[in-house]
């Protein structure tokens, strides 16, 4: 905005000073004489070419429809007719006679006539660029030449009445007349915009193109008798005199073809008009597809744009995923009316139907409805994709008219677009609802990594080692270790069935549990017994927990132990391994006394570099490319091989070794490795 | 991705529900349903014959835990019968032996309801 009044400042300025300075070389000069009427010519020229500069630059900065310019054309050409009018009445009113005005003797009159052929200056530069603007709307191809060609001519032809008036050379002015006449009637012919105009609007447009045709016509008559006015004109400027009448020409040439034009348009005009819904229909959906996350809003939109498309009455949807049948988005249309429908259009009669766009006659509207329920036609059309019917797209109308084939093709072409809004709809609400799953693993998986122990305990007589990888699908692993009164150390490992957030919750359960337990208790069994008590209002039915908990006792040298149906533990003493595994059964599987009394309390002599291993089935349940388990004769193999190494190096190997297992395939569960080596008590063995 | 079916049989009194394929998260709702129709039926006599299963995860364990209260507390039971010795191991290691029934052979199952 600040550029354009920068620049059309001192436009405005150029036309003022051009007009003071015609002004006042008309009040000293009589402008008699060829080179005195060139000069004059000359000034006017520049006057008309800073008026068209100007007012140029205020009509670019908006966009006009093609009826507003024609509405300004008609209003232009009325106000230039009234001035003309005015004038002659203004001149008898004041009783200056034709030659007075002409001669402009007094200050006054010179003034009066001066401002009227100002006025005329800017009418015409404004009905000019009214007349370009509308020529080079819609145009495609490249048209300018025929434009500037005929701009060209119509200097030429008003210059040469300069020569018409001195040297008498009217065949000059009269050839360049006819070229601009020709390219007026070329260009005439050029109108491309009068298609895209509604039925309504060409109607107007006849109208006002009729309207025109008598204005200009009016116009040329009164530029062409002798009244005062076209001697005041041709008195300021013979050329702009001339200029004036060719426009007008121009006017009646460019509204009779107009107006045949349209003429012809008419007929057609309702079919152009169906395309064009139809085409901004589409592209309001297409515009829906990568926006709508609300299925309602959605199917609001389909159904109100299927009527428009589809001269239809009514519209409904249904989804094939819903067992109801219930109408979805259904425009005036009641629930049972379409059912009514939906029944006629999918009768055994009627096969195909189902995977393809099917009409009917209805024979609802001979019911005894209400008069806004009666419909006559009705037509069904499958939401495919991919091969997949999501749904189908109900129309219905009151009309005794059938739908034709412009409404099936419609039909066809909006359905194809319809579903695949909806199926982008559907897409968008599952990855939403993956990303919101995805969210909770998270959530689950951290809650998991803070339950577990941040540090490993460092004891004189145990070295300690673990390692936690969690599966994805949160697998409900948990570990810890507590130091107990009297000289023991606790642990525990177990394995919530079940996975993801339901599992983390239950595995917080247990902590806590357990926790409590052990600031009372040292004994495996007894933890056990009471924790598989506490869990059960926790529990699902179906869920069940494995557990192990061992106490190592460092005064008495012993390992005590109790499994609720955990894996095996194993332990390498000298070059043997072997699994030790007590019976018991998992915590959950059954609540009565049968736990306490299967539970087997386990106890063990330490020995020197006895090295136990306690692991969860991720590890003896990895599985390879051919599905097939690690299992616990190879997790044997590896620590048997391992007697001599640090308890971190054996984690670590078998942790590589499960890896390399394990290549390719995902890790479906939870990973937990504990690792303990003892060591007798060497003040003791010495002392 | 895994296979599972069941299919069902009547001895007399006695509920057979052979199992094939792979028992896991996704089909264990398989099963649920097979053996929930037969509660609804009032029938509380139930085999399942495992021979043709070839994997059982903790989700496909649950199921029996989830039923068996209901056969027992109405005079039945779930009675579990020819394991392969893969998916025996997993009820061995569980403690399930200890709290179910468990048949190398169908028949004696099924003899073991009409003593």
């Amino acid at each position: 905005m600040e550029l354009t009044t920068k620049i059309s400042q001192p436009r405005t300025q150029f036309f003022l000073v051009t007009a003071a300075g015609l002004f006042f070389f008309r009040m000293l000069f009589s402008a008699d004489g060829f080179s005195l009427s060139f000069i004059n010519e000359i000034l006017v020229l520049l006057v008309f070419y800073f008026s068209l500069l100007n007012l140029n630059g205020l009509l670019s900065q908006k966009q006009f429809s093609p009826l507003t310019l024609v509405k300004s054309l008609l209003f232009l050409t009325l106000v230039t007719i009234l001035l003309y009018m005015f004038l002659a009445g203004f001149r008898s009113l004041l009783g200056i006679d034709e030659l007075e005005l002409l001669t402009a003797n007094t200050l006054f009159v010179s003034v009066i006539t001066f401002a009227f052929d100002l006025l005329i200056i800017v009418i015409l530069s404004y009905l000019f660029l009214v007349f370009r603007l509308l020529f080079f709307l819609k145009q495609r191809k490249n048209v300018k030449t025929y434009f500037t060609a005929l701009l060209v001519f119509l200097a030429l032809a008003s210059f040469a009445t300069l020569l018409d008036e001195y040297s008498g050379w009217d065949f000059v002015k009269m050839a360049f007349t006819a070229n601009a006449i020709i390219l007026m009637t070329i260009n005439s012919l050029k109108i491309s915009w009068i298609a895209f105009l509604t039925k309504k609007e060409k109607k107007q447009l006849l109208l006002f193109a009729f309207g025109l045709i008598i204005l200009f016509g009016i116009s040329i008559s009164l530029l062409n008798s002798e009244n005062g006015i076209s001697k005041i004109l041709n008195n300021f400027s013979p050329s702009l005199n001339y200029f004036n009448l060719l426009l007008n020409i121009y006017g009646v040439i460019y509204f009779s073809f107009l107006f045949v034009i349209t003429l012809f348009h008419l007929p057609t005009a309702e079919a152009f008009d169906r395309k064009a819904t139809e085409v901004s229909s589409l592209q309001i959906l297409s515009r829906l597809i990568n926006r709508v996350l609300d299925f309602k809003e959605l199917g609001d939109t389909i159904t109100d744009l299927a009527i428009k498309v589809c001269n239809a009455d009514a519209a409904w949807i249904m989804l094939t995923d819903d067992e109801t049948n219930t109408p979805v988005a259904p425009k005036n249309v009641g629930f049972v009316t379409a059912d009514k429908i939906q029944s006629v259009l999918f009768s055994s009669k009627n096969k195909h139907a189902l995977n393809e766009i099917s009409f009917a006659s209805v024979a609802v509207c001979n019911e005894n409805e209400t008069k806004n329920e009666q419909f006559c036609y009705a037509a069904s059309a499958p939401l495919k994709s991919y091969n997949n019917i999501n749904g189908y797209l109900f129309i219905a109308k009151k009309s005794e008219v059938p739908f034709d084939d412009e409404d099936r093709n419609a039909l066809e072409t909006f359905s194809d677009y319809a579903s695949l809004a909806i199926e982008n709809a559907k897409l968008l609400k599952s990855s939403i609802e993956k990303e919101r799953l995805e969210r909770e693993l998270d959530v689950a998986r951290e809650m998991q990594q803070k339950l577990l122990p941040q540090s490993i305990p460092q004891l004189e007589r145990l070295d300690i080692s673990s390692v936690f990888v969690p599966a994805f699908e949160v697998g409900g692993d948990y570990y810890d270790f507590f130091n107990l009164p009297n000289n023991k150390f606790g642990f525990i490992i177990a394995d919530v069935s079940g996975k993801g957030i339901s599992a983390a919750f239950v595995m917080a359960e247990l902590r806590g549990i357990v926790e409590s337990l052990v600031l009372t208790y040292d004994n495996p069994k007894e933890i056990l017994v009471k924790t598989n008590a506490i869990i059960e209002r926790t529990l699902e039915k179906k869920s069940f927990i494995t557990a192990v908990f061992g106490v190592f006792d460092f005064t008495g040298e012993k390992l005590y132990l109790s499994r609720a149906g955990h894996s095996s533990i194993l332990l390498l003493r000298d070059d043997n391994i072997r699994e030790i595994l007590p019976r018991g059964v998992g915590l959950g599987l059954t609540y009565s006394g049968k736990f306490e009394f299967y539970l087997e309390e386990y106890s063990l002599q330490l020995k020197e570099n006895d090295i136990f291993v306690l692991y969860t089935d991720g590890i003896t349940e990895a599985k390879d490319g051919k599905m097939a388990d690690f299992g616990v004769a190879t997790l044997k193999n590896i620590i048997s091989a391992s007697k001599d190494e640090a308890v971190d190096t054996i984690a670590k190997k078998i942790m590589t070794e499960v890896s390399l297992f394990s290549q390719g395939t995902p890790q479906h569960d939870d990973i937990t490795l504990l690792l303990f080596k003892w060591k007798n008590n060497l003040e003791k063995q010495h002392g | 991705m895994a296979e599972f079916s069941t299919t069902h049989r009547e001895n007399g009194e006695v509920n057979i529900i052979e199992l094939n394929g792979y028992l896991d998260a996704h089909t264990a709702q398989h099963l649920e349903i097979a053996i929930s129709d037969l509660i609804v039926k009032n029938k509380y006599k139930v085999v399942v014959n495992f021979e043709r299963l070839k994997y059982i995860s903790s989700a496909g364990l649950g199921v029996f835990m989830a039923f068996i209260e209901t056969m027992r507390s109405n005079s039945g039971d779930i009675k579990l019968a020819a394991m392969q010795p893969s998916v025996y191991n997993i009820f061995d290691l569980l403690g399930f032996p200890l709290l179910y029934e468990i048949f190398p052979t169908e028949t004696e199952a099924v003899n073991k309801f009409n003593q």
